[in-house]
């Protein structure tokens, strides 16, 4: 995360014992959050989380110690699924449809909130509505930390996170798609964070 | 009786989403009940070997 030009500082021994050993405690929420980012692709999201630890070693001189390592580590793991999801925006387009079809098909129909409907539920949020709900509710980050990792407004989480309750609620009641239409607030957050993105080369 | 076909008013950020129906705010902690389910069966798995290799073969890279 040194995209300011300067030479990363050398880490003492000790410095890099104290990286590693916290960088594997890690590991299995680096793990999960790439799970529901990869819509429960298991591979991919394991593919995505050693891209993700690979780019946080080489970057470990500007960690800084003492700062929330779990927050920088999902700050980079998404910059790498955005940009490869960039590369392959036409299969994950697909498999958003296959897992429409998936849902129309087992529709739930009790009150109750099964396990299995909520992840397919999930599955068709759109990303910043997952992501958002997930760090929040399932990863149990403030909406400050979020909003961090996210590079947005709080109220932009807050926002999301609404949203994607209500939308996950939908969802899994009637077995529908979520909704498409997206406020104008949310569409311009939406392509500045896309600007932004862009200008950091992620 | 107020004329709902006005536009209502938007909801803040921190209101519940269906505006403190009791049976609403069941559902939706029941919601984030299971999503942090669904989080933690992950972070409770076992680390697959490719990581830690991964990680020693960084370490090792460094070292020399």
């Amino acid at each position: 995360m040194s995209g300011d030009g300067k030479k990363p500082r050398e880490l003492s021994a000790a410095e890099a014992r104290a990286f590693k050993t916290e960088l594997l405690s890690l590991l299995p929420q680096i793990r999960a959050f790439a799970r529901f980012l990869c819509q429960g692709d298991r591979a991919a999201a394991d593919d995505l989380a050693q891209d993700a630890l690979m780019r946080a070693w080489a970057a470990r001189a500007s960690f800084q110690p003492g700062s929330q390592m779990r927050a920088w580590l999902f700050v980079i793991l998404r910059n790498v699924y955005y940009s490869d999801r960039r590369k392959a925006w036409r299969s994950v387009a697909l498999d958003q449809e296959a897992a429409e079809r998936t849902l129309s098909q087992e529709a739930a129909q009790g009150e109750t909130l099964d396990l299995d409907d909520v992840r397919r539920a999930l599955n068709l949020l759109p990303t910043d509505q997952r992501e958002a709900l997930v760090l929040v509710t399932a990863g149990g980050l403030s909406y400050e930390e979020a909003a961090n990792v996210c590079s947005c407004a709080v109220g932009t989480i807050k926002s999301r996170v609404n949203r994607a309750r209500k939308a996950l609620l939908d969802i899994v009641d009637t077995g529908g798609a979520p909704p498409r239409d997206t406020p104008a607030e949310d569409a311009l957050s939406r392509l500045i964070e896309d600007a932004r993105r862009l200008a950091a080369g992620t | 009786m107020k004329d709902r076909s006005e536009a209502p008013p938007q909801t803040p950020p921190d209101a519940p989403v269906d505006g403190g129906d009791p049976e609403a705010m069941e559902r939706q902690k029941m919601l984030g009940l299971r999503l942090k389910t669904l989080f933690d069966h992950v972070v409770e798995e076992q680390i697959p070997d490719d990581f830690m290799a991964l990680l020693n073969r960084l370490d090792e890279q460094e070292q020399r």
